[in-house]
């Protein structure tokens, strides 16, 4: 009985893990699928707009400035940098093909990294943040780290959020049109540059919104801090078919399950490799789906 | 001559070295059905895509009651009066036929002619009005070709384009599609209609181009046309000038 | 110019040999050791980046995990070469018949290519099924793993910490047949049939399979080739700088390898090689301004700023498509004319 409730109970914080690990991973990779699926590009700098989020975040931090202000400013800040980037780096390029455009967002994320590496630090740099994030809630006998718990509601209710927003508006639902059929939408009258921008936009509020999780569990600022995440992203989009939205928020879901799937039935030993053993079932499923875990063949295309 | 509707003058339209539309000039008076003919490969969709904005013209004027609206974006075209529904229907998949129907409405600007727009649809295909829910990937070839000008009805257009609108559709849905046609007309809607089902669309046609290789081969009244054996050749594929 | 595949490799090839000669000739016997490093380490990145331009340039599919076939074979080259008295005190878990025995240079450079090809072949039976898109996403995670294992693996790579004791064996005489062979291997690949039809899948994969190509199959041998040239280059490269780590197999080593493929041209053998060259001078000389300007980073942000103002003005490269021996014998024909 004892040894049942302790399976029970390993088994449901594994589960709030996996929710909370995989609604950051969702939040990156549907910023990642909704550039995707209207302009074709895979943004490698998408890692850059958490870096510029948590830099924020550390710069205010220094200044003494609360936490409360911090946020905000953390999530515009990579709206707008998402929406430079747009306008400076790709809008040139609109129409070049996926290499082209794949190339220079390579070449923009190395130079980001390497202006917060010039202008503030090739080191980490500790932030401080909310006593909050470092304590638990005990009901009966489960804890449950407040982090966990308000990652998993913030970026639920920022799904929830966005959700209402493309369904419900007209400028949703015509950005979630132009994902389907980027040409048809501007038939209908649906203005290019401004869902661009406004895809942009978004991804860079989620990117933001990811961010302070992502810093609150490292802890530290560094400048290539936005790599790993953007990977994570990146494969999440890849298993739920690269462009569907959808898609990609499930996709994140499903890497974090494994994840912590693989955290906890690992031996010791070989825990170091948890992610190359992450990454391998995920290209083995994709062996069998290359189209992706949820798209279905006929809707491919 | 007094200017049409549409007045298009030398239009070229390149894909990087192709050209695929070469100095092609064309004319549609308010009111009218005006067929563009060609085998395939012969410019047709090019032309009506230059003409709705989306490939820009390498150069040519297109006219639109009496504005050059040839460096316009799709976007904006679609507001001056001109709807274009693409070849292969393209409804949005994913997206159910209300919310197909909502976005074809963008550029609609009071609510009135909105809700006339939306009835129009609703009475010309009464199907559509039973399968809102749906998502458009659900409905039938029959069905989403439907959809497809009812969206593009929903602006309100004055120009309808309407790219291959029987294509892969059953002889039963085909007289349909032809039926409407002329029915938009009588309701005031003008068309410029790229078919290659070259009897039907000359049966409602008033006028009729024949695109061949990017230039226009032969224009005329379509009764005339159809008594030509020249559409023949240019369906076959057999350049006249060979 | 429809001479055979063999006359226009060896026409390629010899257009590079002669001037990376006369740059090693002159290098040995002119330059400070400093500056026979840059050389050396040249004729190295020559042979990675025709590697990777052996498989993006002739599929269109970009790979950002080649650097861990290079990390492979630099392993596997270490652990051939490292004198057993070091290697048994590093890595004292090594199976003993590793442990105890070298090999000399070649066989270690040649076993290196051999296993990039095998893994390389593992992962590519994977990764060759996919779409282009995916394909090119699913690299970063073959990255990854190979960072993940080398950081890791402790029994073998030693983790982070990192490996030394390798006997510098690679001189610039070997670089430089090195470089000249993989460019002669690229060129007659590229000229080959199954390069020729990967080519044009890299147009319009559909169009290719219509006219018979089997495009899984042909991006299978391409990722394949180039795993093997990776993991020679790796081979090289570790019995030239004789020590190293994990991170040196990552993100960086890749961005410089793809900046020179973008700038040169990804679409060409010639383009890989003018890309490199292009590329290290930058380098070299950012490098220096950096040590005197003290902003750390600086020479990265150029070589991206580089890549960016070539993606604007010449989206395929300062060669474009096509090989430049090709293009100069057009024009001198049109001269005669």
């Amino acid at each position: 009985m004892i040894v049942l409730a302790d399976v029970a109970q390993e088994a449901i914080q594994q589960a709030i893990n996996a929710l909370s690990l995989g609604s950051t991973y969702a939040l990156l990779a549907l910023g990642l699928a909704m550039v995707f699926s209207i302009l074709g590009l895979v943004n490698f700098a998408h890692g850059e707009l958490v870096t510029v989020a948590a830099y924020t975040m550390y710069l205010l931090n220094e200044e003494d400035v609360s936490f409360a202000v911090q946020v905000p400013a953390a999530i515009a800040a990579a709206a707008i940098a998402a929406i430079l980037m747009e306008r400076i780096a790709f809008r040139p390029l609109r129409g070049q093909s996926f290499l082209t455009l794949l190339f220079a967002s390579f070449a923009i994320s190395v130079i980001i990294q390497n202006i917060f590496l010039a202008a503030i630090s090739p080191r980490q740099k500790g932030v401080r943040l909310p006593d909050l994030f470092n304590e638990a809630i005990h009901v009966g006998s489960y804890t449950i780290g407040w982090l966990q718990v308000i990652t998993t509601a913030t970026c639920l209710a920022a799904l929830l959020v966005l959700t209402v927003f493309l369904r419900r508006s007209t400028q949703g639902l015509g950005m979630l049109a132009a994902a389907q059929d980027f040409q048809v939408a501007r038939l209908m009258g649906i203005p290019a540059n401004r869902v661009i921008a406004a895809a942009f936009a978004i991804s860079g509020a989620l990117a933001g919104v990811a961010a302070i999780f992502i810093l609150a569990r490292r802890g530290t600022v560094e400048p290539g801090m936005g790599f790993v995440p953007v990977l994570k992203a990146f494969i999440a989009s890849v298993i739920g078919g690269l462009g569907s939205l959808t898609g990609a928020v499930a996709g994140g879901f499903v890497l974090a399950a494994i994840e912590v799937g693989l955290d906890a039935s690992l031996p010791n030993d070989v825990l170091g490799f948890r992610d190359a053993f992450a990454l391998a079932i995920v290209i083995a499923i994709l062996y069998f789906r290359p189209e992706g875990l949820l798209t279905r063949p006929a809707e491919a295309r | 001559m007094a200017d049409g509707l549409l007045q298009v003058e030398s239009l070229v339209v390149r894909y990087g070295p192709i050209v695929a539309v070469r100095e092609v000039s064309l004319r549609v008076e308010q009111g009218e059905i005006v067929a563009l003919l060609g085998a395939n490969g012969a410019g047709k969709s090019s032309f009506l895509n230059a003409v709705a904005g989306l490939v820009p013209p390498a150069s040519g004027r297109v006219v639109f009651r009496g504005e050059e609206i040839q460096r316009l974006a799709p976007e904006q075209v679609v507001r001056r009066g001109i709807a274009l529904t693409p070849e292969g229907r393209r409804v949005f998949p994913r997206l159910s036929v209300a919310d197909n129907l909502r976005l074809g409405a963008v550029p609609q600007r009071d609510r009135a002619s909105l809700e006339r727009a939306r009835e129009r649809v609703f009475e010309l295909f009464p199907v559509i009005r039973q399968r809102l829910a749906q998502s458009g990937g659900t409905l039938s070839g029959g069905e989403q070709q439907m959809l497809a000008i009812g969206r593009s009805l929903m602006a309100g257009p004055e120009l309808l384009l309407l790219d291959e609108p029987s294509l892969g559709l059953a002889p039963i849905l085909v007289d349909q599609i032809f039926e409407l046609v002329e029915r938009l007309r009588e309701e005031g809607t003008t068309i410029l209609l790229v078919e290659q089902n070259v009897h039907r669309a000359l049966e409602v046609a008033d006028r009729a181009y024949v695109l061949v290789n990017g230039v226009v081969e032969r224009e005329g009244p379509a009764a005339e046309l159809r008594a030509s054996a020249e559409i023949e050749r240019a369906y076959l594929g057999i350049g006249v000038s060979e | 110019m429809t001479r055979g595949p063999g006359i226009r490799t060896l026409r390629g090839t010899l257009l590079f040999a002669v001037p990376l000669t006369l740059v090693a000739v002159l290098g040995n016997a002119l330059a400070s050791p400093a500056d026979l490093r840059v050389i050396v380490n040249f004729m190295i990145s020559l042979v990675l980046v025709l590697a990777i331009q052996s498989f993006s340039g002739n599929s269109g599919i970009v790979s950002f995990g080649h650097v861990g076939f290079m990390g492979v074979g630099a392993y596997v080259a270490a652990i051939l070469t490292i004198p057993p008295a070091i290697k048994n005190d590093i890595l004292p878990a090594l199976p003993g018949f590793l442990g105890d025995n070298t090999v000399s240079f070649i066989p270690a450079v040649l076993i290196a290519g051999a296993v990039g090809a095998l893994l390389a072949a593992v992962i590519g039976l994977v990764l060759a099924r996919m779409q282009e898109s995916a394909m090119a996403m699913a690299t970063i995670g073959v990255l990854f793993i190979f960072f993940v294992v080398f950081d890791n693996w402790e029994e073998v790579t030693r983790g982070a910490t990192g490996i030394f004791g390798i006997p510098q064996a690679t001189t610039v005489w070997w670089a430089l047949g090195f470089a000249v062979v993989a460019i002669a291997v690229c060129r007659a690949f590229r000229e080959s049939d199954r390069g020729l039809e990967l080519r044009s899948s890299r147009t319009d994969a559909v169009a290719a399979e219509a006219l018979g190509a089997d495009v899984v199959r042909l991006r299978f041998w391409a990722w394949t080739l180039s795993g093997a040239i990776m993991g020679v280059g790796g081979g090289l490269w570790a019995q030239y700088n004789i020590a190293f780590g994990p991170k040196q197999f990552f993100f960086a080593l890749t961005f410089n390898l793809l900046a020179m493929l973008v700038v040169g041209g990804l679409g060409s053998v010639s383009g890989a090689v003018v890309g490199a060259f292009t590329v290290t001078a930058v380098f070299e000389v950012m490098r220096r301004l950096e040590e005197k300007v003290e902003v750390p980073g600086i020479t990265q942000i150029v070589v991206a700023l580089l890549i960016l103002v070539v993606l604007y003005r010449r989206p395929n490269g300062l060669m474009g498509l096509r090989e430049a021996d090709d293009v100069l014998l057009r024009r001198l024909g049109r001269l005669r004319r």
